[in-house]
């Protein structure tokens, strides 16, 4: 059993979110956007996810150049830039809310726990960090369902919607029933100390990582207003 | 160890009861069986005694469920756990981790077990479960048969006295379910008190020390494991129940000439740069029901969507009564029933579902109706039952007048009643000229209804044969 691969502590990924998010909503040019995907490739490269750190970073720098190139007037009526300003910020939220995401959930709420988050919110974003995956799985399933029945028309598009809406809603209602009834089979709801088999710990390098998240977070917005004209 | 004292049990305070008057006791050790038709409460029982039924449903409960000499309505809700294990039907829906190790860790976490204890308790359910070389996996590229190996351990590391199953083997192929029979085997040995709701009754009579028939929410009849054994089909069939015995599937090499609809030709696919079918070459014949077995993860599913045009092969032909059509021409000649029926059911009605559809829609409830569903056409889909929505596909697959039928495990969790009607349906569709292909890991579904079996391993065809009646 593998259990010193290294990895980053669950507040230090919450801090890097909280200042990812932050960046999102501040930065104006897509340069220092482009600068936070760099430092974040290199977060989630450190932490293994070489294949969506390679996507995000790449579909951000592509978004990026794209509205360069079309001096931020858009792709056609489908890619307004108004999605495109959007998508660039979100590739940069995402890169930091995927290394949450695939932590495993007992960490997660065992992290909660011991930063002293009631149980009524951490078990709710336990659930959901699970659930996510089961959705998308459940999302493919419907869409191979129309398309084999050839009900999958853009032709109507409010059908189409509600016909993948609702056996998504009610699968997802049944897949969610058996995960809670499961989790609270085996004690999830329990009031008492949760323990965690991997270590819980704040090393040094989670609070170096911070501090050079905190860094970048200061470099990009001093190169969003006072360098890039 | 489990004591049930004229228990009534509806889900709805106001509702007809589940369990109606039901008196049950089991001792420390025993391992027992319910089985009967689906509906009859069995799984409902189950959650009565892991507490399911009345602090998670919230349903309405008169009398009393005592484990180990304490009322079940006297625990809290998240400690029960500690004296109840329970095993639900489908292990992919129950994992709350991505590795193997935390999902068996899980329950030790929640209930605050020190870090050494669970090292070193996860080891020994590993091993116990033989799932030791399973721990660094990801649960989510694991078969069904190592999951249900893998949510049994969770369980296992916790430590229960008493283990409640739900229709364990429902999702399992052969193997696994040799494997899940010697897991309980070792469970009983350890004198862990074993309750089981169970349609498939094969791996447990050597197993059992009491079967008991639910109907209507009571128990009606009991069964030594030898009565069950030496019981006719006949009765059992009678009974609603899968046999006791798996029937042998005599083949012959000699396979009847039909005529072709559709002609595999060395068809290759890899998913990222795996390969998952190898040269698969087959014909599918007018009127035949062929049954695809394999292990899990043999690339069974993936054939059957490369077949039917929701993937794309890398190489290889697909002719079509020896026309070559791409894979939207393929979509409107075949129709595939996948599992999970309720991702494939749109409609308002079951009526509905059928006219949507339907090459002639005022066909529709005469279709509904050859499938039993008359009674429910008004229903939702949503709302009916597991072996009612297969049906409810089934009748979808007539009206579109489809050729060529293929279905994924469509006895996965029903009753005998029901697989045999399935059965039968297939049968007259095969009849009246369609091609089918069934995905099955169900022995007696296959023998009774199929006409060629094809073994499948690593992408590969292993064998073909006809199966002889």
């Amino acid at each position: 059993m593998n259990l010193t691969a290294l990895h980053v502590d669950f507040r230090a990924k919450l801090a890097v979110f909280a200042l990812m998010f932050l960046l999102s909503a501040l930065l104006t040019h897509d340069v220092s956007i482009c600068i936070a995907l760099v430092f974040m490739l290199m977060y989630l490269w450190m932490q293994g996810f070489y294949r969506a750190g390679v996507f995000y970073f790449f579909a951000g720098v592509l978004i990026a150049f794209l509205r360069t190139l079309t001096g931020s007037g858009g792709v056609t009526v489908f890619l307004p830039d108004v999605l495109l300003f959007a998508l660039l910020r979100i590739s940069l939220v995402m890169m930091a809310a995927y290394a949450m995401v695939r932590m495993p959930p007992s960490e997660v709420t065992a992290a909660f726990m011991k930063m002293g988050f009631p149980a009524a919110l951490a078990l709710p974003i336990t659930f959901m960090l699970r659930f996510a995956p089961t959705v998308r799985g459940e999302f493919r399933t419907v869409f191979s369902a129309l398309r084999m029945r050839g009900l999958l028309s853009f032709a109507h598009p409010m059908r189409a919607f509600e016909y993948i809406l609702i056996p998504v809603i009610t699968r997802s209602a049944a897949i969610s029933d058996d995960l809670a009834a499961s989790a609270e089979l085996r004690g999830i709801a329990n009031p008492g100390t949760h323990s965690c088999l991997r270590d819980i710990r704040f090393r040094t390098m989670d609070g170096v990582l911070i501090l050079m998240s905190v860094g970048l977070t200061a470099i990009c917005l001093y190169f969003d207003r006072w360098v890039i004209l | 160890m489990i004591q049930l004292e004229k228990v009534t049990f509806s889900y709805n305070g106001d509702g007809l009861p589940v369990i109606h008057d039901l008196s049950l006791s089991v001792d420390k050790g025993e391992c027992v069986v319910i089985t009967g038709k689906s509906g009859c409460g069995k799984t409902t029982i189950t959650r009565l005694i892991n507490g399911l039924a009345t602090h998670f449903y919230n349903g309405s409960l008169s009398g009393r469920v005592i484990i180990n000499g304490v009322d079940q309505r006297d625990f809290p809700f998240w400690s029960i756990g500690r004296r109840v294990g329970a095993v639900l039907q489908d292990p992919s829906s129950q994992f709350f981790a991505e590795k193997a190790a935390d999902e068996i860790a899980f329950g030790c976490e929640n209930y605050g077990m020190p870090r050494h204890e669970m090292m070193k308790r996860i080891s020994i359910a590993a091993e116990k479960s033989s799932s030791s070389q399973l721990l660094d996996k990801s649960l989510f590229h694991l078969s069904s048969g190592q999951q249900q190996c893998l949510a049994i351990a969770s369980i296992y590391a916790v430590n229960p006295d008493v283990y409640v199953f739900d229709e364990p083997s429902a999702n399992l192929d052969s193997a696994a379910v040799e494997r899940l029979s010697q897991l309980i085997s070792v469970l009983k040995n350890e004198g862990k008190t074993i309750i089981i709701a169970e349609h498939r009754l094969f791996y447990l009579t050597h197993l059992a020390d009491r079967i008991l028939y639910m109907e209507n929410g009571q128990l009606t009849r009991h069964f030594s494991s030898a009565e069950l054994r030496a019981a006719e089909p006949a009765k059992l069939e009678q009974l609603g129940l899968r046999f006791a015995r798996l029937p042998r599937i005599r083949v012959s090499e000699e396979i009847q000439e039909k005529e072709t609809v559709i002609t595999i030709d060395r068809l290759n696919f890899s998913y990222k740069n795996v390969p998952v079918i190898h040269d698969f070459c087959l014909q599918i014949g007018k009127g035949e029901i062929i049954a695809l077995r394999g292990p899990n993860g043999a690339g069974k599913t993936t054939l059957a969507k490369l077949v039917c045009g929701l993937l794309k092969q890398k190489t290889g032909n697909i002719w079509f009564r020896n026309r070559m059509n791409d894979r939207n021409q393929r979509r409107k000649q075949i129709f595939f029933v996948m599992q999970h029926t309720d991702s494939q059911l749109f409609a308002e009605s079951a009526l509905e579902e059928v006219r949507l559809n339907a090459k002639k829609p005022e066909k529709a409830e005469s279709i509904l109706a050859s499938y039993g569903l008359a009674p429910f056409k008004a229903s939702h889909p949503s709302t009916l039952s597991g072996g009612q929505k297969q049906r409810l596909l089934l009748a979808v697959a007539e009206s579109m007048d489809s050729s060529i039928l293929i279905l994924d495990e469509p006895t996965s969790g029903l009753d005998g009643e029901t697989m045999r009607l399935l059965a039968e349906r297939l049968r007259v569709l095969a009849a009246r000229g369609k091609a089918i292909l069934v995905i099955s890991h169900d022995q007696e579904f296959i023998a009774s209804t199929c006409t060629r079996i094809i073994h499948m391993e690593q992408g590969k065809k292993i064998t073909d044969k006809a199966i002889i009646r």
